[in-house]
């Protein structure tokens, strides 16, 4: 008997060790993004098909799944070239092969659309992806709509084309199911002859609607998010311009916006301000906001820092340092190649310059470091935007 | 023609099939894989819907086809280890009705093996939101059609092979059944005889593409021509599976 309760312990105490064990691992355990610069096995959509043995839409949906750390790892890497003897880029590849395999989820599109546009800069391939997502699922509006934005942000149709432009909005709605989903693209006919909205504009809209769209948890957002917040500096940009160059504020040096009271430039920009059309953007992205009893104040730029107003016009420091990142991905490329090559990380700058990788001026406030043989921006928002002045320089 | 010797064989199997412990394993794995399911539909970063009935789907199928090649190859077998066979066939029974009377009711058993799953499965898919229709339905008998061509397929190769290379050759049968559909699409690789080769080759193996309705009924696609011919199809498999099974164990001394 007390044989038997003693084995019954121990099996007892071992199920409990090893429960606890699996356990601890998921306390306080931090979400890691999966990063993977190879996107293996991408066979031809006939092959695809054949090894799926009956399983298409499974075999699609995993190897899809599976392909997000390749996605997440293009976050950065912005080279899409993968082995084979197809010339095209990985996303086109995948994509095309996934949509042979399952033609009727709707995912794929605008997924397709947002990696081969929005990472790479493929516009033709994402367009290609849209218009067979209408053909497939002509009663689908997400993509009907993506597919207009894409074509206006991207093909500019609404003033090279608007013939055309209205011939597919015109389809739009003729292909929806429901009466609610038709106010969209009517709205966008009985605005097209009158409104000259801007590239800036649209593809402000695209990306800040794509971000409203997106769950925060999810793996694409902070990349739709910087999206966004890249679009939306360009469209304030594009705005703010003529707005102070017509103001009687003229300044050969770089200064600090803010600090020169928007309010009064703006009051003395009688033409603009009764451009109620322009302010009303401003206001609707956030780039001004009104207080009755102050008037209009010109809020930070999409990133939160300044922005600067020099002789060749207005600058975005957020998205300036958007732009740096950008340029510190192909380091990092480099970077990365030069440590498989040495099998040793740099121990300095001057190590780093040896190797033929001279990093860039980094903005105000910036300090560059090396994680996991990656080169990371890291900025101090308390950094004295003074210092982009020449005087305090 | 004796049909109650049939039906007597086939209640005998249908419970033996039931009550094995591979059968309600599976069941049991179905179960297991269809509550996992939804785990990945979760990950995809959509709703998860779809991508859980995929699952749920290509889980039904390939349990459905495991269960039909593991109790399908050891039926004979088990009959032979426990010399239950010999006192069958001292009866008065034909070897054609021996078959039939097993094949009859391992496919009973399959059939109710694949109602469980599908209502579990068709369960799991409205708890995850999909809307439910009759396509879903359609999809399922089709895939459990598949199933029984299967477990005719594993009567055959137990008849022909043992046990473990009867499964071996059946879930060949299987993927080899499913790559056959989608080998059209691949003949410009091919050129002269090749082609007459491959496609004589192909033509004897069961085309199992005509029951993989699930993709399409997932999303409320209706059934096209391939779906309509699938019944006759899988009939005509059979009888010439059953008659073959049938030749290879009148000619075996047992």
């Amino acid at each position: 008997m007390k044989r038997r309760a003693a084995f019954w312990s121990v099996v007892i105490l071992c199920g409990c060790c090893v429960l606890a064990w699996n356990v601890q691992r998921f306390v306080g355990a931090k979400a890691v993004y999966r990063s993977s610069s190879h996107l293996d096995f991408v066979p031809s959509p006939a092959m695809a098909r054949a090894m799926s043995l009956g399983h298409r839409n499974t075999f699609a949906k995993l190897r899809w799944i599976q392909s997000f750390s390749y996605a997440q790892h293009q976050f950065e890497a912005r080279d899409d070239t993968i082995a084979g003897s197809d010339r095209r880029g990985g996303f086109v590849r995948l994509y095309e092969t996934l949509l042979h395999l399952d033609p009727y989820f709707e995912p794929y599109y605008t997924h397709g659309t947002l990696m081969t546009s929005g990472i790479v800069g493929d516009h033709q391939s994402a367009l290609y992806f849209l218009w067979s997502g209408i053909h497939i699922l002509p009663h689908n509006f997400s993509i009907w709509n993506n597919a207009a934005a894409h074509i206006v942000s991207f093909f500019d149709y609404e003033n090279r084309h608007p013939h055309l432009m209205q011939a597919l909005l015109e389809e739009w709605v003729a292909c929806m199911e429901y009466p609610e989903q038709t106010s969209l693209p009517l709205h966008w006919i009985s605005g097209l002859g009158t409104r000259k909205s801007s590239v800036e504009l649209q593809q402000a809209r695209y990306w800040v609607q794509k971000a409203h769209e997106t769950s925060r948890n999810h793996w694409q957002y902070s990349f739709i998010r910087s999206r966004a917040l890249i679009a939306l500096s360009k469209l304030g940009i594009h705005y703010l311009t003529p707005l102070l160059v017509e103001a009687p504020l003229v300044h050969t040096a770089p200064v600090d916006f803010q600090k020169l009271g928007l309010n009064r430039a703006l009051q003395l920009s009688d033409i603009q301000l009764t451009n109620k059309k322009t302010i009303g953007q401003l206001l609707q992205y956030g780039i001004l906001s009104h207080d009755p009893a102050i008037g209009y104040q010109l809020n930070p730029d999409p990133f939160g820092f300044p922005w600067l107003l020099s002789s060749e016009g207005i600058i975005s420091t957020g998205l300036e340092r958007a732009y740096f990142d950008d340029r510190l991905a192909s380091y990092s490329r480099q970077l990365r190649g030069a440590i498989e090559l040495k099998h040793k990380r740099p121990q300095n700058q001057a190590e780093l310059e040896e190797w033929g990788i001279v990093l860039p001026e980094p903005p105000v406030g910036c300090t560059i470091s090396i994680d996991d043989n990656h080169f990371r921006a890291v900025y101090d928002r308390s950094a004295s935007f003074e210092s982009f002045l020449p005087e305090a320089q | 023609m004796n049909l109650s010797l049939i039906r007597i064989i086939a209640g005998a199997t249908f419970r033996e099939s039931f009550r094995s412990k591979s059968f309600v394993m599976l069941l049991v794995l179905y179960l297991a894989g269809t509550c996992i399911a939804p785990i990945v539909g979760w990950i995809s970063g959509t709703d998860g819907s779809i991508v859980t009935a995929d699952l749920i789907f290509s889980l039904l199928s390939i349990v459905g086809v495991l269960v039909a090649t593991a109790t399908g190859t050891a039926l004979v077998h088990t009959e032979i280890k426990q010399h239950t066979l010999y006192t069958v066939l001292s009866r008065p029974i034909h070897r054609w009705q021996f078959v039939c009377g097993k094949y009859l009711g391992l496919c009973a058993a399959l059939i109710a093996g694949q109602l469980i799953m599908l209502a579990t499965g068709l369960t799991m898919m409205a708890l995850n939101g999909l809307s439910l229709h009759i396509g879903l339905l359609w999809a399922g008998l089709l895939i459990t059609l598949e199933v029984c061509i299967m477990a005719a397929v594993s009567l055959t190769w137990t008849a022909l092979s043992s046990p473990l290379l009867a499964a071996v050759f059946s879930l060949a049968t299987y993927a080899v059944g499913h790559f056959v559909h989608g080998l059209p699409g691949l003949m410009y690789h091919l050129e002269g005889v090749q082609i007459m080769l491959v496609a004589g080759l192909a033509s004897l193996i069961p085309d199992l593409g005509y029951y993989a309705y699930r993709n399409e009924a997932i999303y409320g696609m209706p059934a096209g021509s391939d779906e309509l011919i699938a019944l006759p199809y899988a009939l005509c498999w059979i009888t010439l599976l059953l008659f073959i099974t049938t030749s290879v164990i009148r000619r075996k001394q047992l």
